[in-house]
């Protein structure tokens, strides 16, 4: 009776559960992982992952396309790194302020753009990254210049400000739970279903009382916000930010994370962010030729695991076993 | 016939036309369609039935004419307003969510039913859970009625063409909508499946459903509907009951290739 109960919780709660699981699995690892170097390169995966969680719920979901996230991503940076260093306003401000402001930016960037798809919603969004690149070069009074802006305040938590790459750690992959959860709950609501719907078809989506303007204008407002976050945690976390880190580059890498991880997969876009951020440190002496491999990363992906690292290997994984089952139906039907 | 104003008629329209590049798809017409009854619309290719439909699902904006629903103007309204209103509708082509589920596919049909706040869905909050418990139960009935239940978490691709067509029609029917429009709903089915789409047809209109049918397939035309609207050339050309259509000279010229005034 009790164990029925216990699996219709599990079955009712499993996205909770899952999110739980893994979270007890990412805390014990700063005390596994003494180097700050190599905790260094997983905080900038979890910083990463918000961004790259966003933009999915825009590309993957909506199925729409965004090169200029990282645009959204450096608006948030430098939202948040101005506000605290010329405005005295406390991190924990002036992230959500940022953010409001940020998504209101794509709101009004959404409107007039979101009449457009596919190759034309790429070429739009990849303007809209270099006008922002542009300006956070050349605005020097403001953004600081190509040097950009240094000083900017860590995170405090209950008046201590956070020291060192373990107590950051705990902080960003927080931040990534956080978004994981959220950003899991909305595609499983009317409104994620909506979205999966138009990317589909948009006018069988209209006919089922899907508002597929406002949908696609939502959705990337949202995904600007996660952006916008994942810039602010970026910027308290490093301390000093440049333009070179949001250019057009950036927003592809960051478009490389979703493919990777798998289009409307949520948890491969952790996988996807992970194995991207990672993979150039582990290359050593061959990390100028990042852009190049990320391109070959792609090809690789696209071919061999269309649907991204997490569904594609498990969508092998199940291969493999219901051939392994078939064998084994075949010995005892012949036996 | 038609009663102007009578609380039986449920859509209306009068002087509807559309134009493609100078020429006529739809020439003033006007048809009424009735609570609680089927509503064919029949004529050869052409004739401009689907573009009737495009017209009154938003689709397409006609040029000129009026279509009231519940005494309501359709025309300026976008396609997901209509939908909310009450009107559904399955497609010719079918153009189903073929990526995705065939139960994720009928939920959608409910996406109009959902009305979640983004705050909501972010948070699922107990309200939202609620709710999609009683969506997703709505729409496992469905498709136990349209025979998909056990196809339920299958990709909508999966299905046979037999199947596809009566996942479209569970789609337009799980919202349960005052008005349903069905777009050749049998067409390409085999003298089996038409038969079943024909009983499901005929089980939803005893359930109280009012539907308007497009049709090539002239037995389920007449076997099904109460009233028969016959369009050529974009007008009107006959309407009354399935046996009067079926008598009329008119009708018989059309179907019978004698070319029409306008085509």
């Amino acid at each position: 009776m009790s164990a029925a109960r216990a699996a219709k919780f599990a079955r009712r709660h499993r996205m909770g559960l899952s999110v739980i699981g893994l979270s007890v699995v990412l805390l014990p690892v700063p005390l596994i992982l003494a180097n700050p170097w190599q905790l260094g390169i997983l905080n900038l995966v979890a910083v990463n992952a918000v961004v790259v969680l966003g933009l999915n719920l825009f590309i993957g979901y909506a199925g729409q396309i965004s090169l200029g996230h990282a645009a959204f991503f450096g608006l948030g940076s430098y939202g948040s790194a101005i506000l605290t260093t010329a405005g005295g306003i406390p991190p924990w401000a002036a992230m959500p302020i940022t953010a409001v402001g940020v998504a209101l930016t794509a709101l009004i960037i959404g409107v007039p753009t979101l009449r457009l798809s596919g190759h034309y919603l790429a070429m739009a969004t990849l303007g809209f990254n270099i006008v922002v690149h542009h300006i956070l070069v050349h605005w020097d009074p403001v953004t600081g210049g190509p040097s950009g802006l240094t000083g900017i305040p860590p995170f405090g938590v209950w008046g201590r400000t956070l020291q060192g790459e373990a107590q950051q750690y705990y902080l960003l992959w927080g931040a990534a739970m956080v978004a994981l959860t959220l950003s899991v709950n909305f595609v499983r609501s009317g409104l994620g279903r909506g979205l999966a719907a138009l990317a589909e078809d948009e006018v069988a989506a209209a006919a089922m009382g899907v508002d597929v303007r406002r949908g696609k204008i939502a959705v990337f407002t949202i995904s600007a916000a996660f952006a916008s976050v994942g810039g602010s945690l970026f910027a308290h976390y490093m301390g000093t930010i440049t333009p070179d880190t949001f250019g057009i580059f950036a927003s592809i890498d960051f478009v490389i994370m979703v493919v990777v991880g798998g289009l409307g997969s949520l948890w491969g876009s952790l996988a996807g962010a992970a194995f991207v951020t990672i993979l150039p440190h582990l290359l050593g002496p061959l990390e100028d030729s990042k852009d190049i491999l990320h391109g070959l990363i792609v090809v690789v992906v696209l071919l061999v695991l269309p649907r991204g690292l997490v569904a594609g290997l498990v969508d092998l994984a199940k291969a493999q076993l219901a051939r392994r089952g078939s064998a084994v139906a075949t010995r005892i039907v012949q036996g | 016939m038609a009663v102007a104003g009578s609380e039986r008629v449920l859509l209306q329209t009068s002087g509807l036309t559309k134009y493609f590049g100078g020429l006529p798809a739809l020439h003033e017409v006007g048809l009424s369609a009735e609570r609680g009854q089927v509503t064919a619309l029949i004529g050869p290719n052409g004739a401009g039935k689907t573009t009737f439909i495009n017209c009154l699902t938003g689709i397409l904006q006609p040029d000129r004419g009026s279509m009231t629903f519940e005494g309501r103007e359709l025309s300026g309204l976008p396609p997901h307003r209509i939908a909310r209103l009450g009107i559904a509708r399955t497609f010719q082509n079918l153009r189903l969510f073929s990526g995705l589920s065939v139960l994720d596919n009928v939920l959608c049909g409910l996406s109009a039913r959902a009305g979640d706040s983004h705050l909501e869905a972010f948070l699922r909050t107990p309200a939202l859970r609620h709710r999609e418990r009683r969506l997703w139960l709505t729409a496992l009935e469905t498709l136990d009625t349209f025979g998909l239940a056990e196809r339920a978490s299958v990709p909508a691709d999966a299905l046979s063409y037999g199947e596809k067509k009566r996942l479209d029609l569970a789609r337009a029917f799980v919202s349960n909508p005052k008005l349903v429009l069905l777009d050749e709903p049998v067409a390409g089915l085999n003298p089996d499946e038409t038969e079943r789409v024909g009983t499901l047809i005929r089980q939803m209109r005893r359930g109280g459903a009012s539907l308007i049918l497009v049709e090539h397939d002239m037995d389920l035309v007449m076997s099904v509907s109460d009233h028969v609207v016959v369009l050529d050339g974009g007008r009107r050309i006959a309407e009354g009951s399935p046996e009067d259509v079926q008598s009329n000279p008119l009708v018989l010229e059309a179907y019978l290739g004698k070319i029409s005034a306008t085509a």
